[in-house]
């Protein structure tokens, strides 16, 4: 029920928008408190892509009426086969930034519409499972296949995020978020002799843009501290 | 239910928005190794091989015949540190006065026998490339025999990364 008043309250505060910024509603009380949840789709991912393991947790921390301090931490192991190598990337990584709640909520309710930024560092290693080396002249007839794995050195990558979503509370205090994130890479140090294909946090890399999107599905708690 | 369609339906789209690479990379494959022919009398100028026969030392094919070719691209194998090639001047097949017996033809030309010895090394080049081989400190050495026809030679790059110029000059 309070999801329908939810979506039903988004529909009017659209409606509504150019009125609502004259009306300050100062009878509203806000909770203040922590929301701490999981990202369900990389559960779903795990459970169903063979070769990833990821988990992450995520939080924010409702500081001020608009804005949270809000942040991710999480595993990802990922083992993906190209044609010419096949490789693992294992490693964490955390986020964190503020999110800006737009969403002007009715009665009690801590629901969210919400923009936020982050910072984020992901620190793994890379793993060359196996090889081939590029040598399309077949006269000698050897296989450039190499099969001994190779270890490099840690590698550790600068994250930026731009993320928006949304959060609606399904029951008393448990929360349903759905989330997109556009996130670019600065400050990447590649290994000797090979590339960070896959940044745990971030996704795949390629050739020709810094630039990657992600989708996130929380499930999530809210723990209320204070009202006001 | 509704909203457990979306989430599903969402999930998919981000499995499936996946890009693949493709290899462009100029320069991407191991190198051949490249000779060029010059003339032992007047060294500046180029001087092609007539009628050459290339055969790969332990390799039951050749790998090819140049009627008259002033450079020739040979591949290197990329499991050992060594390659030898046998470069047959003027060959060609004596039929043994026997033009329809092919039984008693032989060979004729001038063999000689060239060892390269090298240090292999992968480099990355890219995802969808992978790796290439490039031969590092290149030795080439002619081996002596009664009649060679390859009278000197000189290595001009002694790391084999790229086919553009050739690494080694053989004059005759």
């Amino acid at each position: 029920m309070r999801t329908y008043i939810f979506f039903i309250s988004l529909f009017l505060s659209f409606a509504t928008f150019a009125q609502e910024e004259e009306v300050k509603d100062s009878s509203k009380t806000h909770k203040f408190g922590l929301r701490i949840g999981t990202d369900i789709s990389k559960l779903v991912k795990t459970a169903i892509i063979d070769d990833y393991t990821a988990f992450e947790i995520n939080a924010d921390y409702k500081f001020s009426k608009k804005y949270s301090l809000a942040g991710e931490f999480g595993n990802e192991k990922r083992t993906i086969d190209e044609t010419q190598v096949n490789y693992t990337t294992k490693g964490s990584y955390f986020k964190i930034g503020i999110d800006y709640n737009a969403y002007k909520n009715w009665l009690d309710m801590e629901n969210a519409i919400f923009v936020g930024l982050r910072y984020g560092l992901s620190s793994y290693k890379n793993t060359l499972n196996s090889h081939t080396v590029f040598n399309s002249d077949s006269y000698w007839g050897e296989s450039g296949l190499k099969t001994e794995p190779i270890n490099y050195d840690s590698s550790t990558t600068h994250l930026v995020e731009l993320i928006i979503g949304i959060k609606a509370e399904i029951f008393n205090n448990l929360y349903l978020g759905i989330n997109a994130q556009l996130k670019n890479y600065v400050g990447n140090k590649n290994p000797d002799n090979f590339e960070n294909l896959y940044i745990p946090g971030f996704g795949k890399t390629t050739d020709d843009s810094k630039w990657g999107v992600g989708f996130g599905y929380t499930i999530s708690y809210f723990i209320p501290f204070y009202k006001k | 239910m509704k909203k457990t369609i979306t989430v599903i339906a969402f999930l998919l789209l981000a499995i499936s928005c996946e890009k693949d690479d493709i290899c462009t990379t100029p320069n991407a494959d191991t190198a051949h190794l490249k000779i060029k022919f010059y003339d032992q009398l007047n060294q500046g100028t180029l001087k092609p091989v007539t009628d050459l026969l290339i055969v790969g030392v332990d390799n039951d094919s050749s790998y090819g015949i140049e009627s008259s070719r002033d450079s020739i691209l040979i591949p290197l194998r990329i499991l050992q540190n060594n390659t030898s090639y046998k470069l047959i001047k003027d060959y060609a097949i004596n039929d043994n006065g026997t033009p329809n017996d092919a039984t008693d033809d032989f060979a004729t030309g001038n063999e000689d026998v060239i060892v390269i010895n090298y240090v292999n090394e992968e480099l990355f080049i890219s995802k969808a490339c992978g790796f290439k081989n490039v031969f590092n400190d290149v030795n080439f050495e002619p081996t002596a025999d009664a009649d060679n026809w390859i009278l000197s030679t000189t290595v001009i790059n002694n790391k084999i990364e790229t086919e553009d110029n050739a690494h080694v000059h053989i004059f005759h």
